[in-house]
């Protein structure tokens, strides 16, 4: 099912993607300057362009936004074509992948509450996979994931809220011609 | 919030749950470090045993420190330096990594289900 | 979040009656998911003591695990019939009863055995030797009443011992003085572990541990000696029973002690143990326990009663000498005990405390 289209022009559409991925990347930033006990737990408050992406633009919106956000966040960060870049990069494609899977399944199905919570989960788990396989191979590491599933919960619930309210603000944005 | 909304969220929120319970059952007071580098056992010593001891990493050396019961990295080579600033552990099953380094430093207790044999 | 529509009611109701119960299902079942099946293990007795085979193969028929595991049993049985020297029927003991008199022929399995026996005589310069024999049985531990043999005694029985008379060619063998014996009490329990293992290996097993009163055989597919983790190997306190000294963990590979403690007898407050030095014929002084790693049980055994006779300084340099062996010697220091570990064992061996 198309989503509603929230731009009166291409140049709009674009620079709307732009727009959101750059609320990703900033984002994404913030959270990576909060220091946490591990590593790669984080809240996930980028996904909140994601989500946006997917609702207003559909998954081809969404993954231009996710792609852009995690190379241009990375650069920012130092990370990029580091260790942690790969492990970045792998669980925002696998939570965009899931997201763009579970809002396929059609808005009477999922909301924007089940999509986030599947993305975040997504994210999560595969950011643990990721740093088990490439790096640290040693199964102790699971210990991690009920501490992994608390911060996707809670982060997943929190991109919701935000994220609804910010579809709602550029849906009632005022239209007036070009 | 759609009903199935609510279904993942009740189901996420019972999975976290059991999965505190399980690592729970599997976690004890903690009483070794032990030090893996890829995935090869490096180091192994008392946690009530002080020592400041300098493992190699994958990319770069970490000084390891061991005091009054808890295991935290006081030196690393590594961009981050998120294995650093993480607090010392000391429960069975804590870990403190460091990626870049293949590190992991963990917390294991007497009890575990190691397989174990005696000489003597 | 008000930008789907709820369909009717009726549509909802039935998805959640079957949902529900499968989530609160899969949640139950993760929480009580089983842990791995317990491993298969056997104890009987052998070669004078305790022996115990545990299989750590998942997802195979146990009562089939416990089939090979008797056979095992029964391998090791063999070994100690031709190795034995406690019975003149068995080959070692042929070759004894005809010590002085006539060439035997023997097994080249056991010519095999006597042959690596020798190497670690030619690498210690005779402090390992298997023609201890007649020492042996002069002190004879395993006696109701043993007795302490006195200076002259043991004196007389020197000349017997020594490696280098033995005359070894091909799968024949001659001690040249009467009264010469072999004793190969220092290397069979590890060979037989050896011969253990390599049964179950060839009948399809991958995971275990074998052990005849303290020589270890670990088998783990993929796993290699010191830098693996597989199994946490605890040696005993040489003065405490209940308590353990240290551990450490290996992979595949073989574990051997030779203590103080093992076998000995107090006469007039004085402790005599069954280690004995061949060049004096009298009980090793300076040693309380030496623990060897290396990468057969058998070579584990004879080291460790090697590098027991050799001391502290040369026993560690032929420890540290040998690639892939390692080893643990405990002594007397004051009133306590000191250790010493090998390199390859440095940050790896763990002293135990009493709880």
């Amino acid at each position: 099912m198309p989503p509603e289209p929230v731009y009166r022009s291409e140049i709009h559409r674009i620079t709307t993607l732009a727009f959101l991925a750059a609320v990703g990347i900033a984002l994404y930033v913030l959270e990576s300057i909060i220091p946490l006990p591990l590593p790669f737990l984080k809240i996930g408050l980028a996904n909140v362009s994601s989500l946006v992406s997917l609702v207003l633009f559909g998954k081809g919106g969404m993954f231009t936004v996710v792609v852009t956000r995690i190379l241009a966040g990375s650069f920012l960060t130092g990370s990029l074509f580091t260790p942690s870049f790969l492990v970045g990069l792998s669980a925002g494609i696998a939570s965009a992948g899931t997201m763009a899977a579970a809002h396929a399944l059609g808005p009477r199905f999922f909301g924007v509450t089940g999509i986030s919570l599947v993305g975040s989960v997504t994210h999560v788990l595969t950011q643990l996979a990721a740093v088990m396989t490439m790096f640290v191979r040693n199964e102790s590491l699971l210990v991690l994931v009920p501490l992994l599933l608390t911060s996707a919960l809670v982060g997943g619930l929190l991109v919701a809220w935000l994220s609804s309210r910010m579809i709602l603000i550029m849906r009632k944005e005022p239209r007036s011609e070009a | 919030m759609t009903i199935a909304d609510k279904v993942l969220l009740a189901f996420l929120v019972a999975a976290t749950f059991s999965s505190y319970v399980l690592v729970e059952r599997v976690t004890t007071q903690g009483s070794v470090v032990l030090v893996e580098v890829d995935g090869e056992l490096r180091y192994k010593a008392d946690l009530q045993s002080d020592a400041s001891v300098i493992i190699q990493g994958a990319s770069g050396k970490l000084t390891l420190q061991i005091r009054e019961g808890r295991v935290s990295i006081s030196e690393a080579d590594c961009p981050n330096h998120i294995c650093v600033r993480t607090s010392p552990k000391s429960r069975s099953g804590e870990l403190i990594v460091c990626a870049p380094n293949k590190t992991m430093i963990q917390i294991v207790g007497q009890t575990d289900e190691k397989i174990r044999a005696v000489t003597g | 979040m008000r930008e789907t529509k709820a369909l009717p009611r009726e549509r909802w109701k039935g998805r959640i009656d079957r949902w529900m119960p499968i989530c609160f299902l899969a949640c139950v079942l993760a929480a009580c998911s089983p842990t791995t099946e317990p491993p298969v293990r056997l104890d009987t007795t052998a070669m004078d003591t305790f022996v115990s085979v545990t299989v750590f193969d998942g997802g195979e028929d146990r009562a089939e695990i416990e089939g090979l595991i008797r056979q095992a049993f029964r391998e090791i049985g063999r070994v100690e019939e031709i190795a034995t020297d406690y019975s003149d029927s068995s080959e070692v003991g042929m070759v004894n009863t005809s010590a002085g008199k006539e060439t035997v022929s023997i097994s080249t399995e056991i010519a095999g055995l006597i042959r690596e026996s020798f190497s670690y005589s030619t690498m210690s310069d005779g402090a390992f030797d298997v023609t201890i024999g007649p020492m042996v049985k002069k002190w004879d531990f395993l006696a109701e009443n043993p007795v302490v043999p006195s200076e002259r005694e043991i004196h007389e029985l020197l000349p017997l011992v020594n490696y280098k008379l033995v005359v070894l060619s091909g799968a024949r063998i001659f001690l040249p003085l009467k009264g010469m014996r072999l004793d190969l009490g220092g290397i069979a329990k590890g060979y037989a572990v050896d011969n253990a293992i390599h049964l179950l290996r060839r009948k399809g097993l991958k995971e275990m541990i074998v052990d005849i009163g303290g020589n270890l055989g670990i088998y783990w597919e993929g796993t290699h000696l010191l830098d693996s983790t597989k199994a946490t190997i605890y040696i005993r306190h040489p003065r405490r029973d209940d308590e353990f000294f240290g551990s450490f963990d290996v992979g595949t590979g073989g574990v051997s002690t030779s203590g103080d403690y093992q076998r000995f007898l107090v006469h007039e407050g004085v402790r005599y143990h069954h280690i004995l030095d061949p060049k004096t014929g009298q009980p090793v002084r300076t040693m309380v326990s030496v623990t060897v790693v290396a990468p057969t049980a058998t070579m584990a055994d004879a080291l460790s009663t090697t590098a027991f006779v050799l001391g502290r300084e040369k026993g560690m340099r032929l420890i540290e000498e040998l690639p892939e062996v390692d080893g643990i010697m405990i002594f007397e220091q004051g009133d306590s005990l000191g250790y010493s570990l090998s390199s390859g064992l440095q940050g790896k061996f763990v002293r135990s405390h009493p709880n």
